[in-house]
């Protein structure tokens, strides 16, 4: 079968897995056309939360990237690499984490009450852009870098051979970089906090602090109200697809092109090396402290947990092996450019939609509830699906221009050429997606809160649950418990891509 | 015998004609870089389509055919082997069982390894071998396919000059062995010069010849200026 034949069967086969729980949840409900205040105070913060932390992500990371690219330092390409730690840690530690920062109890109020200072409030709109700012500033960083880090080492040459002002410097070099690259950061991290349903459940909530995404969950689960859920989730289908349509026309390709000359670029000052070190101090210690603190205090318990965490422990694995497997069998059978476009819509259609369509669904046939596990899953695999092409895609055509013509010349064709060519020169990338997917599915805590109860829990939604019951102790623990796994599994696969 | 009936290929300005019919045995494909020595062996593997013209080998039309359908074998100048996989792996794509090596394939595959002189490697890789001892198991493999034409698109190239020598001696002598055409694309008049047979000349969008060998070769033969 030709890979294009491959790529529509793929992609109607995705089109039908996002679009059809929509469309049935719309039919169920019948669609009225009405917004309330609340609608219009959801839609209002999601832009206004999402537009707040793209800014913030997008200016912070600028001294980042920066300082990153001027000092040399031991250990230099593990800050980098550990940068990307935020991205596959599960939101849930991560909250629990900065709660224990910033929260009323946390480190930084006590310091704050210590010196005679009133306390900052985690809980509503600055805990959403904060645990946003915290998810989204090592992406943004690192973005920024690779740009910086792309520029000719000519260009460098030549400036520092002019004898120009910092300020003449900055215009010259640094201007054009910042103006061709932010705006693509910026709309990239705002197309992702209009998504955002676990920060916001979690720090959010209330009617000054809830995301279309979150209204869709409360007009579900607690109201009831299929249609309003149904409108409210084309309401974020339009409004992430303009995003994403939009970001084509921002996103910019690079066309600075130089030798690749090699040079040492920078020549900082000492202050420069001073203010450098501190903000990249500050930096990690803002992504990391939170993350170190959930190690702290879940330690001393992880051991003592009850049987009912263990469960959802298994529960969250088995669920991530499904998910992440499917994720990449489709994303292998996506890696052509239509491919990668029907693959993308996973970001723009919410998954509490895709999971209240499939309750619905589902719920004509029997009891919903017994497939809790393969509807998560499955939505779990379209939700880390685009991120699984991007992985793959480039290598993947990369694969198939170097190799057409031998394959074709002696006839390897169809599944003996996925067998022999694709498959095993695609490891590493294979072994890297499945690592990345099975610890976003592992920490992914969104349609199981459709699907889960006393029972039926993994344990993102275990821990949510130890919060709200007030059990600290075990939700730290669990949630330390969690990020092992998320961490692990990420680990192992991509291991056994580099080892096989 | 290979027959070019009224071809045409086409690629954006460039334009090939050809009408001609090449004898078995060994045939030098010459002309100056951009001629067109490539696009012609791609049409016969069928790695490129005819604008229009149909192309025979002993009077079955190919040139409707797919290229894993059609009469060739071709070594390119590089990526003949898939880097990733032993030589006995990249054999065995072109014999029966294609999912494992089975012992019988295996068996086959040490036969024309001998024959090529390098039965030693049959578990290496590809990166493992020099570029002569890849080029034999590339020829190993057009052994296996049994096919009766044979595309050369400057496979040697790289090599240096004893090597090179050694194995087109090698092509030669196996092609003779087992009744396959050669096509030989080639910069070098050395290599025209050891093999006797035909040569046809890529030049001004069109092909000429067939001409032997040795009356090419000649002070006002059709290869002055080329070699």
């Amino acid at each position: 079968m030709a890979r294009s034949t491959v790529a529509v069967i793929s992609s109607m086969f995705l089109v039908g897995l996002l679009l059809g729980p929509l469309i049935f949840l719309i039919n169920f409900s019948g669609l009225s056309l009405s917004l309330s205040i609340s609608d219009i105070a959801a839609i209002k913060f999601t832009f206004v939360q999402a537009a707040y932390s793209a800014t913030l992500s997008t200016v912070l990371a600028i001294p980042v990237a920066k300082a990153l690219l001027r000092q040399k330092f031991w250990g230099k390409s593990f800050v980098v690499l550990i940068l990307g730690a935020p991205f596959i840690l599960p939101v849930i530690v991560a909250v629990l984490g900065l709660i224990l920062v910033f929260g009323n109890n946390g480190i930084v109020n006590n310091f704050l009450n210590l010196i005679g200072l009133d306390s900052i409030k985690i809980y509503g709109f600055w805990g959403v852009i904060l645990a946003h700012v915290f998810f989204n500033l090592p992406l943004a960083i690192r973005i920024l870098l690779q740009a910086f880090n792309d520029m000719p080492g000519e260009q460098y040459r030549l400036v520092s051979s002019l004898k120009l002002s910092s300020a003449q410097k900055f215009l010259v070099l640094e201007w054009p970089v910042l103006k061709k690259v932010c705006p693509g950061v910026w709309a990239v991290i705002f197309a992702i906090c209009l998504s955002s349903f676990a920060v916001a459940l979690t720090l959010g909530g209330g009617p000054k602090a809830t995301t279309v995404e979150l209204a869709i969950y409360q007009a579900f689960f607690y109201d009831l109200d299929f249609s309003k859920a149904a409108q409210l989730a084309l309401i974020q289908i339009v409004l992430v697809f303009s995003v994403v349509f939009a970001s084509q026309f921002i996103v910019k390709p690079k066309t600075v092109f130089g030798l690749d000359i090699k040079i040492s670029n920078q020549n900082p000052s000492n202050f420069q090396k001073i203010m450098d070190t501190s903000v990249i101090i500050v930096t990690l210690l803002f992504i990391f402290i939170p993350i170190l603190v959930i190690f702290f205090y879940g330690f001393a318990n992880v051991f003592f947990l009850p049987f009912s965490v263990f469960k959802a422990a298994i529960l969250s694995i088995q669920i991530a092996i499904l998910s992440s497997f499917l994720s990449v069998f489709l994303g292998l059978c996506l890696t052509t450019n239509m491919g990668e476009m029907f693959g993308s819509l996973g970001i723009a259609i919410s998954p509490i939609v895709m999971g209240a369509g499939t309750f619905l669904m589902l719920k004509n046939f029997g009891n919903p509830y017994l497939l809790a596990v393969p509807v998560t899953a499955i939505v779990n695999a379209l939700v880390s699906l685009p991120f699984v092409i991007r992985i793959l895609k480039p290598s993947a055509v990369e694969i198939r221009t170097e190799f057409e013509n031998l394959s074709l010349s002696i006839g390897l064709t169809g599944i003996f050429w996925v067998w022999w060519v694709y498959l095993r020169r695609l490891k590493r990338q294979i072994g890297f997606s499945l690592g990345v997917a099975s610890a976003l599915s592992m920490g992914d805590l969104g349609v199981i809160v459709l699907f889960g109860s006393g029972e039926i829990a993994t344990l993102p939604l275990k821990i949510y649950q130890l919060m709200g019951s007030y059990r600290v102790d075990e939700a730290l623990a669990s949630a330390l418990l969690l990020s092992l796994l998320a961490f692990g599994s990420f680990a192992f696969f991509d291991k056994l891509g580099r080892i096989l | 015998m290979i027959r070019f009936e009224d071809v045409i290929i086409k690629i954006v300005d460039f334009q090939l004609a050809v009408n001609m019919t090449l004898p078995k045995g060994f045939t030098s494909v010459v002309g100056q870089s951009g001629a067109g020595k490539s696009t012609l062996l791609s049409s016969l593997s069928g790695h490129r389509a005819l604008t229009s013209g149909k192309i025979f080998v002993d009077e079955t039309r190919i040139d409707l055919l797919p290229s894993n359908k059609r009469p060739c074998s071709i070594i390119f100048q590089d990526f003949n082997l898939f880097p990733h996989l032993s030589i006995v792996q990249n054999l065995n794509l072109v014999c029966g069982n294609k999912f494992f090596v089975s012992e019988s394939s295996r068996e086959k595959i040490k036969k024309v390894l001998e024959k090529v002189g390098i039965v030693e490697l049959i578990d290496r890789l590809p990166s493992e071998m020099s570029g002569g001892q890849q080029s034999r198991a590339a020829l190993a493999r057009v052994l296996l396919q049994r096919n009766p034409i044979l595309l050369l698109d400057e496979p040697f190239s790289a090599l240096g000059p004893n090597q090179k020598s050694e194995l087109i001696d090698l092509v030669d002598s196996l092609s003779k062995e087992q009744d396959i055409s050669v096509l030989l694309i080639t910069h070098d008049p050395k290599d025209v010069r050891q093999i006797a047979g035909h040569c046809i000349v890529v030049k001004d969008q069109t092909v000429l010849g067939p001409f032997e060998t040795s009356e090419a070769l000649d002070e006002d033969g059709p290869l002055k200026g080329y070699l």
